[in-house]
């Protein structure tokens, strides 16, 4: 059938067997692309004539590419993510032009390793936010339902990947920016421990918290993105060595005598929707027949991982986002008189409403008459936080729950509601805070909505999580459902 | 809790933001809010736990010390908003009559 149905693995048989070529399958995903973009929205930039060249470079050069994994395969990259020579918005007024002088690193190990990029696709501005709402250039729309958020940060790249516009994106996480968008459109999407992956080329939000990340159809899709972006980086000091992993190659588990915890905090979030909760235990529940050993346990401190992680993310990203400035690059005023007008007028107006709250809150956060109460004290309840995972973890291997509270929301609902979309957030935040990995992988539907299972590991226990989640995955056929709209077939399991 | 219009015009001046009356009225509504939702975190003993800055273990990573590749100057220029001689072109820091 259509190239666009296809995973990645599956291309990349069809190119080692001569069944299909590079500018063939980027050909396809560009009209798939054409076709759909005016309903979905997931893009800021798309260049057709780079992606149709860098596509025949691998052709023409078969034999030097064809070893890597993900050579010929098309990618769609967040917009906060550096691309020479492509413009990087950061879905920001202050960026609206910017181009980049250089790739991030895991840019640069997708260029090595042949893959296409597509464009650049839409975000919450500047990466905060949990809606694609926030975005200068407009939402972008849940390809299930399209009156509903694809999520947020790192809409674009979920709808893109669920739309079938792309194979693969790559994306960031903060605060659950690829988990809840993964959930909500229905898609797999991997947080790696912090320091898997190289920062290097993103724009930083929370350099403590942030983390790239793959989004993928498929856990063995996402396996093989996340073994291309691994790797110390001496651009990234926070990026750790350690022995090439073969994640793809480990996937398979014997499921029998895994202990699962399953954290009941986790259940009571404010807004946890009935349909959500019933398909994250039916999830389980699967893992249990096939031998795991599930247990309820408790994650103390949860009711206070929301104040903990905006203190911190938000005072993080005060001092990352100091460097817009109309100065050296981006949205520069034209009413500046003396340089104090042209910081503060520059930044005035070059950044969102969400971006500014964010900034405001930091610095309130970081003054020194309130340094001691709120950030000292958040870093502390982080600790504690850290330390209850480091407790769970003792005599279980895994930690089960929501990847979001709800479906996806309408667009436009919470909008008006900072704190309400902030809410949301509770399951996501603490594997962030902690710097564990986790995964977002579909487990089924709540009225018509895509709903998913988080998987949340130890420290550098990447490939458990992973395989943990194909186990589960492998057990469904969620995998292999697209959104009716775009030619899927219609769920009914 | 009630933050002031001074705390916020202070905040924001050390943000380097320029707020409009509308602005500076919503951010004291907003922080303050919100505010009121993190004093959550006061009712968790805290003493003795060391702050967390990082959730890696060990030094920080050193390098040789050793000049590596670095931008070229057009590169650098590339995305200013305003240039001249080679130099980023902004408004004078000094005004005519003022002792430097």
């Amino acid at each position: 059938m259509s190239l666009i149905t296809k995973t990645i693995v599956q291309l990349r048989d069809m190119l080692l067997m001569g069944e299909t070529t590079p500018t063939a399958i980027a050909q396809a995903y560009w009209n798939s692309l054409q076709n759909t973009e005016p309903h979905v929205h997931a893009f800021i930039t798309t260049n057709e004539e780079r992606f149709m060249a860098a596509a025949q470079r691998v052709e023409a050069q078969w034999d030097k590419y064809k070893g890597r994994p993900l050579a010929g395969i098309p990618v769609a990259v967040k917009d906060n993510i550096s691309t020479a020579g492509l413009r990087t918005t950061c879905a920001s007024k202050m960026l609206e032009q910017y181009v980049p002088p250089f790739d991030a690193t895991v840019v640069r190990l997708l260029k090595q390793q042949g893959s296409p990029i597509i464009g650049k696709t839409n975000l919450d501005e500047m990466a905060m936010g949990s809606s694609t709402e926030h975005s200068y250039f407009g939402p972008s729309k849940n390809p299930w339902a399209l009156d509903r958020v694809p999520g947020g940060s790192s809409g674009g790249s979920a709808a893109a990947v669920a739309t079938g516009q792309v194979p693969y994106a790559l994306a960031s996480d903060t605060g659950g920016s690829i988990r809840q968008p993964a959930s909500f459109c229905g898609i797999v999407g991997m947080r790696p421990t912090y320091g898997l992956v190289s920062r290097y080329g993103v724009v930083a939000f929370a350099s403590s918290l942030d983390q790239v990340g793959p989004m993928t159809r498929t856990v063995s899709d996402c396996a093989l993105v996340l073994e291309a972006l691994v790797g110390k980086d001496p651009l990234d000091a926070t990026s750790y060595g350690g022995q090439t992993p073969k994640f793809s190659q480990e996937l398979h588990l014997n499921v029998k005598g895994l202990r699962i915890g399953v954290p009941r905090e986790y259940f009571k979030v404010e807004g946890m929707e009935e349909g959500v909760r019933q398909r994250v235990q039916e999830a389980i529940t699967v893992l249990e027949a096939a031998g795991a050993q599930v247990k309820e346990i408790s994650l103390p401190y949860t009711d206070l991982v929301l104040s903990c992680y905006y203190i911190i993310a938000s005072a993080e990203a005060s001092a990352n986002l100091a460097r817009f400035d109309g100065v050296r690059f981006g949205y520069r005023t034209s009413k500046a008189v003396t340089p104090q007008d042209l910081y503060r007028l520059s930044r005035g107006e070059g950044l969102g409403t969400e971006a500014k709250r964010r900034i405001m809150l930091g610095t309130y956060a970081l003054k020194s008459d309130h340094y001691e109460a709120y950030f000292v004290k958040a870093q502390q309840v982080r600790k504690l936080i850290t330390q209850a995972f480091k407790g769970a973890f003792s005599d279980i291997d895994v930690i089960c729950a929501p990847a979001a509270p709800t479906v996806a929301p309408e667009i436009g609902a919470k909008l008006c509601r900072p704190y309400a979309l902030y809410v949301s957030d509770t399951v996501n935040i603490p594997a962030a805070l902690a710097g564990l990995p986790s995964i977002s992988v579909p487990c089924g539907f709540s009225d018509d909505l895509p709903v998913g299972l988080q998987i949340i590991g130890p420290r550098h226990c990447d490939s458990r999580v992973l395989q943990v989640a194909y186990a589960y995955e492998q057990r469904t056929a969620l995998h292999k459902l697209r959104p009716l709209l775009f030619g899927g077939e219609a769920y009914g399991l | 809790m009630k933050i002031s219009r001074k705390e916020i015009l202070e905040t924001a001046a050390l943000a380097q933001l320029f707020l409009s009356d509308e602005e500076v009225t919503y951010y004291r509504e907003y922080l303050s809010n919100i505010l009121t939702h993190f004093m959550a975190l006061d009712k968790v003993d805290t003493n003795g736990i060391q702050p967390l800055t990082s959730v890696q273990r060990g030094k920080g990573q050193m390098r040789p010390d050793v000049v590596g590749k670095s931008l070229s100057k057009d590169q650098v220029l590339q995305n200013a908003p305003r240039v001249k001689g080679g130099m980023f072109k902004v408004p004078s820091t000094l005004i005519e009559g003022d002792i430097p």
